[in-house]
């Protein structure tokens, strides 16, 4: 756990950036990103996509309906807040 | 054991070695198989984040923590307000607008009821039925609950807002849709150092990240979203589910879209009271499209 209050963004020392992540992980990157690497590989392990799954396999006989969550991403993001 | 509140509203990434009950039959948390595969496993080990965890430890998972992070969310209590549906009705001149129309059409109905011919009275029979539809609907909405209002939200209410204007599948609403999710698209691109074609130099380069990109954001939004579904799939109960697909399910039930929310579906709720404070509109799920004779999967 990363102590309340201390959290930055990886950009925030103009040093070193997630948008070059392949960077990150050199000699140079690992010693100029700071803290970054006490979460870094966490996040980066516990992000996937979407769920895509098949259950059944084949021709499946009867009624069936598509439904989804209108607006998924969206809703998501605006429940989102500021790191601390 | 943190609070359910206190892991979910914070951005929580851990390594866990995890044992589902053999009763489980959707379990919910990705194990990483190769470059291209993400199975849900009754064990394993694997890397997840909070809104996960939770889930799994609901379910009734055996979960070894092996190692993680907790950064939460910013505390702003004092500034940040509460916002519920009655207050966005009370900002919101579109909806007032509406709301003095229900008022006004169904007081002048009943005013000049007597004076309409029979062919007229029914067109305004039908209307004050729809009129008075939508009032109950507002009514019911308006006792929506409350969530917090954060920067993320008014951004995100703001594009909605301007969608809901357009009828649906119409350019503008298609316009306004592309560009909320472009925005999250944005929080994820370049993570992965997936390939895509340049014509520059004739081959395969990494696809590079913008200025919004975030592992914090997107693991947080497209686990929310998994973990959202994958208890609207626990919870299914009987019928069958023939596949999901990162925000929906094809089920042999008919009428979920119909169903109310039930509370103790705790990712459901949040999502629902969330979904109904953004667009005013109380529906968790929607039906795209539905099938009488079968499907191939």
């Amino acid at each position: 756990m990363l102590s309340e209050g201390k959290y930055h963004p990886p950009t925030e020392n103009g040093l070193i950036s997630l948008r070059n992540t392949p960077k990150i992980l050199t000699p140079t990157g690992v010693e100029l990103s700071g803290d970054l690497h006490d979460y870094l590989d966490y996040f980066l392990g516990s992000y996937h996509g979407g769920r895509n799954e098949s259950y059944i396999y084949g021709v499946v006989k009867g009624e069936f309906h598509d439904y989804d969550l209108p607006g998924a991403y969206p809703t998501a993001m605006a429940m989102l807040d500021y790191p601390n | 054991m943190y609070g359910f509140e206190k892991i979910l509203k914070s951005y929580t990434a851990l390594k866990v070695r995890f044992v589902f009950p053999s009763t489980i039959k959707y379990p919910n948390l990705p194990v990483r198989l190769d470059f291209s595969s993400v199975i849900f496993p009754l064990t394993g080990e694997t890397f997840c984040t909070g809104s996960e965890f939770l889930l799994a430890y609901r379910l009734g998972c055996k979960i070894e923590i092996l190692g993680g992070v907790w950064i939460p969310f910013i505390s702003i209590e004092p500034f940040k307000r509460k916002k519920s549906l009655s207050q966005r009705y009370e900002r919101e001149p579109l909806i007032k607008e509406i709301l003095t129309k229900v008022e006004m059409g169904l007081s002048s109905f009943n005013d000049f009821k007597s004076l309409n011919s029979p062919s007229e009275q029914n067109e305004n029979e039908d209307e004050n039925e729809n009129l008075k539809e939508l009032k109950r609907k507002l009514e019911r909405n308006s006792e929506a609950g409350e969530i917090e209002q954060t920067q993320f939200f008014s951004v995100v209410e703001k594009v909605l807002s301007e969608r809901i204007k357009y009828p649906k599948g119409s350019y503008m609403n298609l316009l306004y849709k592309f560009i909320a999710n472009a925005g999250i698209g944005q929080m994820a691109r370049g993570l992965n150092q997936k390939t895509r074609y340049d014509l520059r130099s004739n081959s395969q380069k990494p696809i590079p990240s913008g200025e919004l990109v975030s592992p914090l954001y997107a693991g947080w939004i497209t686990s929310f979203i998994r973990t959202t579904l994958s208890e609207m799939l626990n919870r299914h109960g009987d019928g069958i589910i023939i596949s999901s697909t990162t925000d929906g399910f094809i089920s042999s039930k008919k009428g979920l879209d119909q169903k109310s929310i039930d509370y103790s579906d705790v990712f459901s709720q949040k999502y629902f009271e969330t979904r109904r404070v953004l667009t005013g509109v109380g529906a968790l799920l929607e039906e795209k499209y539905s099938e009488e004779e079968g499907v191939i999967s």
